[in-house]
This record gives C-alpha cells, structure tokens and sequence, in this order.
C-alpha cells in the first residue's frame, strides 16, 4: 500500500478528525440497522392490516372474530389491536347497561387510545433516522475544517511552502465530509419513505375505526334478531 | 433506540458486514498511486577555487632545459633497443627452421598409423553390416509370421464379436418390443384413470358448484323475503316503475348505507322503498361466509 492510500489517510489524520470519523462509521452502521428493522417492522404492519380487512369484511360474525382474536397467542398490533380493545369496551359499556350514546362513546375512545399506541409504536425511533440525515452531514464538515485548520498551521512554520506539504491533509480532511454525506444519504431517504409509509397507515387505520363505530352502532340500535 | 437494537441483533450485524464490505471496496478503488511532487534538495554551496602566483619567466627556461636533456637521453635509448631487436628476430627465424621441420616428421608419422586404423575399422564394418544384416531379415520373417497369426485370432474375434452382437440385438429388439407394448398399455390404463379423475372432479366441482346456487338463491330469496314483507307500499306508485336500489352491508349484515339507481317514481313511493329496507336491517345471512357480498343490487316493483 503506498502512503497516500485510504487507510494511510485514515490512520494518519489528526485525533480530532479520527474521532469524527469514527463518529460518522458509527452512526452510519447505526442508521442502517435501525432502516432493516424499520423497513421489516412497516411491511409486517402493512401485511397485517391487509390481512385483517379481508378478514373483517368477509362477513364472519364480529363476535367470532373477537373470540378468535383474543384467544390467539401471539401479540396483537395495528389494526388487530384496535379492533379488540373497541370491541372489548363496547362488550363491556353494554354488559354496564350504559346508554347507547355512551357505549359508542366508550368504544370510540378505547380505539382512540390503542390507535395512538400503534402510531407511537410505528414512529418509534424514526428521530434518530431524522437526526443522523440532519446532523451527520454538520459533523462532516467540523472534522473537514479542523483538518484544514492544522494543515495550514502546519505551513505556518515552514520558509518554503509547496503544495505538497498542504495536500494530504486537506484530503484526509475532506474524507470525513464524504463519510457525513455517506452517512446521511440514506438516513434521509429511508426517514423520508417511513414517514410515508406511516401516514398511509394511519390513514387506513382511522378510515377502519370510523367504519367500524358506524357498524356497532346500527348494531346497537337494532338488537340482534 | 438501544433497546430497539438489542432486540435485533441481526440488523446490526448486517449494517456491520455491509459497511466492511464498502470500506473493503473504498481500500481497492484508492490505492491508486497520485503524482507526488517531489522537492529538490540541490546543495547550495559554492565550490572553494584555490589560486597562487608564480613567475611565469622562470619557469620557462627551466622547462626548456629539462626538455633538451630528456630528447638525448631518448634517442641514446632507441639505438640500443633497435640492436637488440635484430639480434632477437635473427634468433627467433632459426628456432621457427628447427621446430618446422620437426612438425613434418610427426605429422608424416601420425598419417601412416591413421592409415592403418581406417583399414581395420573398414573391415570391421563390414563384418558387422553383414550381420545386421541377417538379423534384419530374420526379424522381418518373424514379424510376418507374427502378423499372419494375429489377423487369423483378429478374424476369429471378430466373427465371433459379430455373432454376439447379432444376438444381443436380436435379444433387444424382442425386449423394446415387450416393454413398448407394456408401456403403451400402462400408457392407456393412466389415460384411463386420469380421465376418470378428471370427470370426478367435474362431477365435484358442478355438484359443488350447484349446492353453492342453491345456497345462494336461498340467500337472495331470504333477503327478498324479509325486504317485501317489510314494504308498504303506497297508493299512488305511478305507473308501474322498476327501482334499483344498491345496499352496502357490513359484516353480520348491517345496514351500512342505501343510494338509488334508476328509480323513476314519485317521493312517496321512493321513501318506501328506503324504509323497507332500512327496516329489514339486520339482513339475513348466507349459509356459507363465501356468498356474502358487501354490495347488493335490488330491484323493486309494485305489486298489481
């Protein structure tokens, strides 16, 4: 390896950009971890809701598929979720022997509740996506600087300046601006698709519970015959 | 965030070997070699000239005496080595004379015996010519009688090859023949299933299909039942009219909304038709979950 290679640079840049540099490395693997799991957690959430409307909607009793939603095992998120606690309140808010415009209330806000939970549990950690697109980029440029700050104290002393004496430096300098740009591409990009993404999710999730309140109050107003 | 992580470790580690493999990239692609400028170092430091005066008189004479001495005592030196020269050539041309003639005498030794040697060798070639010579040929009578030999076994072989093979053929014609006239019947018996199957699962699947139009029909006429006995219909209906009305129904068979189609009639005859059917809410449910439909088409007409 001769000794302007990229290793070379990397190793013998100054402490302060070394450790910017090693800053930059971190959030990238960080960032790029966080997009696998994202990416992974919104297409199961995707799957499920689509899944579930099928279900919903292919004419099973809404009891029964209570029954068999409750009786599952596994964990139940997105619309699986907001469906149980809706149903659960309306069972109970009717067991109570509230009035009709109290048990749709009651069932309405239990969705409300466990809706929010959702979002909260798909905007989880979408900051940190957010930060590192914003931030990285301002980190780069801080070690690029302080390169370029000690090069030139460095030509300070000398009588005979060349262009050789400045130029490893600066381009040592310069690698931690591309390793900032490196980092924050793809944090931008991802951050921008999941918050998409998320919207038309939360959208699908609203238009159901409206759909679904409309549904148990014609069946409160006409009692199962 | 951490937590998140630590949940799936798996993600890390994929971040982890996908940012190897970019740095791994990075380290070929930039070891390229760049043009370095290189700085001379030429020494600046002047070379010391050291100088001094002599007169230049003097020195003349002095070098002109010295010459003068040096060109007698060169030619004193040449006579004497020309002397010696002669007298050395002169001794050197009478030992060429002796060992010339000394060179003759050997070299007319040396012919003679060479002479000899050449006879006896051609002899002895001879002699060995005509002895590889019979051996040639006894090897060559071998050799023929070897040949003959072979080709009889080769013909015999081959004969016998040729017979094998004619009854190998033979065998295996006989035996293709029975296994086609197996194959083909196993051929024809597969058919034979196959098709068997075949019209089973036809026969399955319009008996099937038949109990689902029954089921169906049933759920129309339920619908269609309970809808007409919950309609009231007015006096003044206008002139006969057919009224579409399309219902959407959710699950359990709400009534989730009523628009109309094409429903020429007056206002009256309108409104009961939408109280018939909001009054038939719940609708009743299929057999089988397959048949329900979230949009329904329905068709009124006044009865005479």
């Amino acid at each position: 390896m001769n000794e302007m290679s990229f290793f070379h640079l990397v190793v013998n840049a100054s402490l302060p950009v070394q450790i910017v540099m090693l800053i930059l490395l971190l959030a990238s693997v960080f960032s790029w971890a966080m997009i696998y799991i994202k990416w992974g957690f919104l297409k199961q959430n995707r799957l499920e809701a689509t899944t579930f409307e099928g279900r919903f909607w292919s004419g099973i009793n809404l009891s029964d598929l209570f029954s068999q939603l409750s009786t599952r095992q596994e964990k139940r998120y997105g619309m699986e979720a907001i469906f149980e606690n809706g149903f659960r309140e309306f069972a109970r808010a009717r067991k109570a022997e509230l009035e009709n415009v109290d048990v749709i209330t009651a069932s309405h806000r239990s969705m409300k509740v466990s809706m929010s939970r959702e979002i909260d549990m798909l905007e989880n950690n979408l900051s940190f996506l957010a930060t590192v697109g914003s931030v990285s980029p301002y980190i780069g440029l801080f070690g690029t600087v302080w390169g370029i700050m000690d090069s030139f104290r460095a030509l300070a002393g000398v009588q005979q300046a060349t262009l050789a004496m400045v130029a490893p430096g600066i381009s040592e300098a310069l690698i931690a601006t591309a390793m900032g740009l490196l980092a924050a591409i793809p944090a931008v990009i991802a951050y921008n698709n999941f918050a998409t993404e998320i919207d038309q999710l939360v959208i699908r999730y609203e238009n159901f519970m409206e759909e679904f309140t409309g549904i148990l109050q014609r069946q409160i107003q006409t009692p199962a015959s | 965030m951490i937590e998140t992580i630590k949940q799936q470790p798996k993600a890390l580690i994929y971040s982890v070997v996908l940012h190897l493999v970019v740095i791994g990239f990075t380290l070929f692609e930039f070891s390229g070699t760049p043009v370095k400028p290189v700085v001379s170092k030429k020494g600046l430091v002047d070379e010391t000239i050291q100088a001094e005066v002599i007169d230049k008189k003097q020195l003349d004479k002095r070098e002109q005496v010295k010459k003068k001495q040096q060109e007698a005592e060169k030619k004193k030196q040449e006579q004497a080595r020309l002397k010696e020269a002669a007298q050395k050539r002169a001794a050197e041309i009478k030992k060429k004379k002796e060992a010339e003639q000394r060179r003759k005498q050997q070299e007319a030794k040396k012919k003679a015996e060479q002479e000899k040697k050449r006879k006896l060798a051609a002899e002895k070639k001879k002699k060995q010519e005509a002895e590889a010579k019979r051996k040639k040929a006894e090897a060559e009578r071998k050799k023929k009688e070897e040949a003959k030999r072979k080709a009889e076994a080769e013909k015999k072989r081959k004969a016998e090859e040729a017979r094998l093979k004619a009854e190998a053929e033979k065998k295996r014609q006989e035996e293709a023949r029975k296994k086609a006239e197996r194959d083909a019947r196993l051929k024809a018996e597969a058919e034979q299933r196959r098709k068997e199957a075949e019209l089973k699962a036809q026969i399955a699947a319009e008996e099937r299909q038949r109990d689902l139009d029954n089921k169906r029909n049933k759920y129309y006429s339920l619908i269609r039942e309970k809808i007409s006995r919950n309609w009231r219909q007015p006096a003044n209906a206008g002139n006969k009219p057919l009224c579409e009305v399309q219902v959407i129904q959710g699950p359990g068979g709400v009534i989730l909304d009523v628009t109309f189609g094409n429903c020429p009639g007056t206002r009256e005859y309108r409104l009961s038709v939408e109280a018939a059917v909001l009054k038939s809410d719940p609708l009743p449910q299929p057999e089988d979950p397959e048949l329900f439909e979230r949009n329904i088409v329905l068709k009124f007409k006044p009865k005479e």
